[in-house]
């Protein structure tokens, strides 16, 4: 087994009188793709949002236990969220470029830290648009609107985006729920290709996605963790009744 | 088999009250623009003769009896350019302030509310208070400066609300995905949510410029209701100065001399103005976003 990238202890989440998260207790190895699943509102969003505080702006949000990334707790009173956030890159359900050029949303993230050379912000987006293997779609156009992109370019960039951060951790909240099964295969290979470099947590709604790239499985239900464990044993022999009811389909 | 007939999507006839409805909104439409264009074309037919080269370069000279309004150009120019100057920086911030960074709901609603009372009061009482507060109470006098800072709180409400309304329009979507790369709340503002809301803050910009060159009661109050100097001097010696704007001398020809030629003169110096600075304010707004 790989090396620890992350793991949680206790960690619970209250928004206002709403118990979302009961005390979740996860590992997520390096160097390996870990799927969250689990029905609509078991709070797999919440959890991966948990994960690089981006939970810290919502009003009455309360959260206790502990997040540990690489040995430090990331609620711990002197983290710098935006270092916590260079290091834990995320990729949203929906596409969400910005309004401005290919060129710039790339090269945005590796802005706020502080890269200002041209040669060096040439180099980044040119390397993340082909990690995320859009760049012979985009290449002669970088310095269009990347709202002008189809949809599944525009996740495809988004990726890009966050990958050129160099991010340690990715997380990916259902990357592939809003697009076409040409770009969902386009992102799933990508995945594959980035586990090698990056640790990745990826919640999905799709069975057969989360049995092909990933390495671990996680199943939700109503706020809890039920069951973590290598991808093969959740979907081949699982120790829970209610993850074998969810995988075949019986509810959810 | 026994099929239903097709339903025909073509051939319909539209519905009656739709199209009452559209002839309703069309007549309108073309109501405002004859309005807009009889308006605009009688200032201007009535306004045309009175110009002349010495009326808008010269100072009125009461011994010639000659015309000019050329000082009202420069007071009007100078009040909405440093008017503009203290109240956009203000209101965007304003607005950036309580819609991003404010967290106590109440005193945001308390805000909000004095700043909907305060764009909702009659001008005049604007000017009593700038005069007042600016002219006496500071000791600013009746002055140019005292116009500019009168006009700023005036216009101020105006600048932050069409500011908030467009911080509101930013998709949320933008937001997290600046937080989520480790932007901080400056850098996403400065990034994202402010050139987002340009177009807003442009349309607050051009009502601003519009409500200020239209005053004249409150700036024959605090600013002074003459202007018959040439400028002279330092920008500073000429703000604190008196001097009227080009509406407040349209008021005085047209009410107490009845000199309604040379106030028709004004009023189309006025409307062409205020299309300069509405080209003038897009332009600008253009270049930014460009860049
Ligand atoms: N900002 C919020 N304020 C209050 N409640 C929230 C907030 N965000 C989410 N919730 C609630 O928390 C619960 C978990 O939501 P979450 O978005 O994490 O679910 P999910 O597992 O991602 O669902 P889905 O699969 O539909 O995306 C839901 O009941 C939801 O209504
Ligand atoms: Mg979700």
């Amino acid at each position: 087994m790989n090396a620890i990238k992350l793991y949680t202890k206790e960690l619970h989440l209250h928004y206002g009188e709403a118990h979302v998260l009961k005390g979740i207790d996860i590992e997520v190895p390096e160097h390996c793709v870990t799927a969250l699943i689990g029905p609509s509102g078991c709070g797999k969003s919440t959890f991966l949002k948990t994960l690089n505080r981006m939970n810290d702006a919502v009003a009455n949000v309360k959260i206790t236990g502990e997040v540990m990334l690489d040995g430090e707790d990331i609620y711990a009173k002197n983290v710098d969220v935006t270092a916590l956030r260079k290091k834990v890159g995320m990729v949203f359900q929906a596409p969400n470029p910005f309004p401005m050029s290919i060129y710039d949303n790339i090269a945005y993230g590796p802005r706020i830290h502080g890269e200002k050379k041209r040669i060096v912000l040439d180099e980044i987006v040119e390397q993340s648009l082909r990690d995320a293997a859009i760049w012979d779609e985009v290449k002669d156009r970088l310095k269009k609107p990347a709202l002008g992109l189809s949809g599944g370019q525009q996740q495809r960039l988004c990726i890009a985006r966050s990958l050129a951060t160099k991010p340690e951790l990715l997380l990916m909240d259902e990357p592939t729920s809003a697009l076409d099964p040409i770009s969902t295969s386009k992102i799933e290979e990508l995945i594959d290709e980035l586990r090698k470099s990056y640790s990745i947590v990826i919640v999905t709604h799709n069975m057969q996605q989360a049995a092909r790239i990933s390495d671990y499985t996680a199943f939700f239900l109503l706020g809890d963790l039920v069951e973590l464990g290598t991808t093969g044993d959740i979907f081949s022999n699982p120790k829970d009744r209610r993850t074998e009811d969810y995988i075949t389909g019986r509810f959810g | 088999m026994n099929n239903p007939p097709l339903s025909r999507i073509t051939g319909k006839r539209r519905r009656p009250s739709e199209f009452l409805l559209y002839g309703l909104i069309y007549l309108l439409a073309a109501c405002l623009a004859v309005l807009v264009l009889l308006l605009v074309g009688y200032i201007l037919v009535r306004g045309l003769p009175a110009i002349t080269v010495p009326f808008l370069t010269t100072a009125e000279n009461p011994i010639l009896e000659t015309v000019g309004i050329f000082p009202s150009i420069v007071n009007t120019l100078y009040i909405v350019f440093f008017a503009l100057i203290i109240c956009v920086p203000l209101g965007v911030g304003g607005a950036v302030y309580l819609s991003e960074y404010a967290k106590n709901k109440k005193l945001v609603g308390a805000i909000q509310f004095a700043s909907e009372t305060l764009a909702g009061i009659p001008s005049i009482l604007y000017g009593i208070f700038g005069y007042v507060f600016f002219c006496v109470l500071l000791n600013l006098h009746v002055s140019l400066i005292a116009g500019v800072l009168t006009l700023t709180i005036m216009v101020l409400p105006i600048m932050m609300r069409t500011t908030q309304e467009a911080l509101r329009a930013v998709p949320k979507a933008y937001r997290e995905g600046a937080l989520g790369l480790g932007a901080t709340k400056w850098y996403l503002i400065r990034t994202i949510l402010i050139p987002s809301s340009l177009k807003g803050i442009l349309t607050g910009v051009i009502l601003s410029v519009g409500r200020m060159v239209s005053e004249s009661a409150a700036l024959l109050l605090v600013a002074g209701g003459s202007a018959m100097y040439m400028p002279r001097g330092s920008v500073w010696e000429q703000l604190s100065h008196s001097g009227s704007t080009l509406s407040v001398e349209l008021y005085r020809y047209a009410m107490s001399r009845g000199d309604n030629g040379t106030a028709f003169g004004i009023a189309s110096v006025l409307i062409v103005i205020v299309a300069l600075l509405n080209l003038l304010t897009r332009f600008v707004a253009w270049r930014l976003n460009k860049k």
